[in-house]
């Protein structure tokens, strides 16, 4: 067998598989997108054009479902990646005992997301919760916290920044590592502060490091479910049914397979043209040979 | 200046650690606290009698909540074969891509988009499809989509430690006489276990934490526990107790497995959070 052989025998299963579970299914979505399917289980789906597309953009709830994920997803992620950059320099500060404190800050990003649902749901509980019992301890009244808004997303915010934010932290802390000490040593004989390193180091060197987990998080933020499916329910009323909410509602509560795969769709191309920068980012990263 | 500097590095890891910890403090407390002191006001933040009755009625079952253990049973069984599967193509996809350039960039960019494509865009499709060619509610579905959403992940983190592997080993071995099959399995198979290791965990995780398909493509008669949890929360009845002591447990096998290969998970997260993908 020659090598040209033995490489196709090898990626020969995955393909497959990629071709029947991802593609099939991608291309079947496309064609699901241009139809709508009757209520009867087997009747033909019948042709609707673009209709789905441009259904999309009248349907208030589902601009709502769009405007809440942006708003959560702009705290979410700056709040991750903000707090992840500051945990990430304290990590960079300790020698000891840093394995065992990351390996703790990593329980929350191993924790199920129904789990964590389920966990800030109990925290966020306005009788049995601990944390109006705290709130209250320094004179705050209690809050209605899942069912009355703006806190429902607070809550949520609170849960994604809780699960994500040591994984941020993790990843910058691995670019901070790659900043070479002789830049920083020649930086303090120049007579830089801490802000100043802060500001035209670090901050520069780990640029492509906070691109590729805000990109991570972004695509965590779009497809996001079980917490707010678990904590809110998207309550009160629909103010936060985020736009993965919504999109089971359309295909499974309304059964608008066509609707649904529409919008399914318009997640995968808004996703591909970010996930085209992070692919420009990491080459553009490689070529500039700082990665090993 | 640098005492200060670790002062302030150490009381910020300090507080990180008790806002991650708390949620999982909580839960535990909850898991074992008596129904009257789950409920009692003010609410107590430290316990003062535990009972084992909430951990009992979700592992036995009771009026109200079904034994939890099948539910175990099921993700276990499903993580595990598609931990297995998906380590085995993508360690053998990531070695014919990297050693035998198979595929070129085209493959290797399919495979990138396969990474970043939302899994909720197929579940219409695989709703349909599933339905079709019955899969639905049956583990072979739910293993070939955990398989298939979690293999590009798995070839990206062991591309890289294919590529951290010398060249040299392999090619002394075909000098030697070995086919390429042989300098595959017997020589680069054995030095690529650590990054195999990583892989596992990653997937492992993923696929026992998974829930959207879970719930939406099974869930009657294949039920993961990550469907149990949601099921124990009622309207008539506030099963708090309940809920905690099964969240304890559907945590604890993922947590452990994370903890026992914890060097592992942090050089994972550097790998394919923020380097080779």
């Amino acid at each position: 067998m020659t090598a040209r052989t033995f490489g196709r025998v090898l990626i020969a299963p995955a393909a497959a598989l990629f071709l029947a579970v991802g593609t099939g299914p991608l291309l079947y979505a496309l064609y699901a997108s241009l139809h709508a399917f009757p209520a009867e289980a087997d009747a033909a789906p019948e042709w609707r054009g673009a209709s789905n597309f441009t259904e999309l953009p009248r349907d208030p709830q589902f601009l709502r479902s769009v405007v809440v994920t942006a708003v959560v997803m702009v705290l979410a992620v700056s709040l991750q990646l903000g707090l992840g950059f500051a945990v990430a320099l304290a990590l960079n500060r300790v020698q000891r005992g840093r394995g065992l404190v990351m390996s703790l800050l990593l329980i929350p990003s191993a924790i199920a997301p129904i789990v964590a649902g389920i966990a800030w749901w109990m925290l966020f509980n306005a009788r049995t919760g601990p944390v109006n019992a705290i709130l209250e301890l320094v004179g705050i009244p209690p809050v209605e916290w899942t069912v009355t808004m703006p806190w429902a997303l607070v809550a949520i915010v609170t849960a994604l920044v809780w699960q994500w934010t040591p994984f941020v932290a993790v990843i910058l802390l691995g670019g901070l590592t790659t900043i070479p000490p002789s830049v920083l040593e020649a930086a303090t004989l120049d007579g830089a502060g801490p802000w100043r390193m802060l500001r035209d180091i670090t901050i520069p060197y780990l640029r492509p490091f906070f691109l590729v987990a805000g990109l991570l998080m972004i695509i965590e933020t779009v497809r996001l479910y079980e917490v707010p499916f678990y904590l809110t329910q998207g309550g009160p009323g629909n103010e936060t049914v985020l736009s993965g909410i919504y999109l089971f509602k359309l295909a499974f509560n309304f059964r608008n397979f066509g609707g649904a795969s529409a919008m399914a769709l318009l997640f995968v191309v808004v996703l591909s043209a970010i996930a085209s920068l992070y692919v420009r980012v990491v080459s553009g990263r490689n070529s500039e040979g700082r990665t090993a | 200046m640098k005492t200060r500097g670790s002062w302030m590095a150490a009381t910020a890891l300090a507080g990180a650690v008790a806002f991650a910890l708390f949620p999982v403090y909580w839960i535990v407390l909850t898991a074992f606290r008596p129904r009257g002191e789950i409920f009692s006001h003010p609410v107590r933040l430290l316990p003062t009698s535990l009972t084992l009755d909430n951990l009992r009625y979700v592992w036995l079952g009771s009026e109200t909540t079904q034994p939890v253990l099948p539910f175990l049973g099921t993700s276990l069984i499903v993580a595990g074969v598609s931990t297995a599967l998906a380590v085995a193509l993508g360690v053998a996809c990531a070695y014919a891509m990297e050693r035998h350039k198979t595929g070129g960039r085209a493959f290797a960019l399919w495979i990138l988009s396969q990474r970043f494509m939302p899994a909720i865009a197929l579940i219409v499709p695989l709703f349909i499809l599933f339905r079709k060619f019955a899969l639905f509610d049956t583990y072979l579905g739910l293993i070939l989509l955990y398989t298939t959403i979690h293999l590009p992940m798995a070839v990206w983190l062991m591309l890289g430690f294919v590529r951290g592997l010398p060249a040299e080993l392999e090619e002394a071995a075909l000098i030697d006489g070995a086919s390429h099959a042989g300098a595959f399995f017997r020589v680069a198979l054995p030095l690529l276990r650590p990054g195999i290791a990583v892989t596992a965990i990653f997937v492992f995780l993923f696929s026992w934490n998974e829930f959207l398909f879970a719930y939406q493509l099974a869930g009657d008669e294949v039920a993961t526990i990550t469907v149990y949890l949601p099921r124990l929360r009622s309207a008539i009845a506030e099963l708090y107790g309940e809920i905690a002591a099964a969240a304890l447990l559907s945590v604890l096998p993922g947590v452990a497995f994370a903890w026992v290969m914890q060097r592992y998970l942090v050089r994972g997260i550097t790998l394919g959070g923020g380097r080779e993908l």
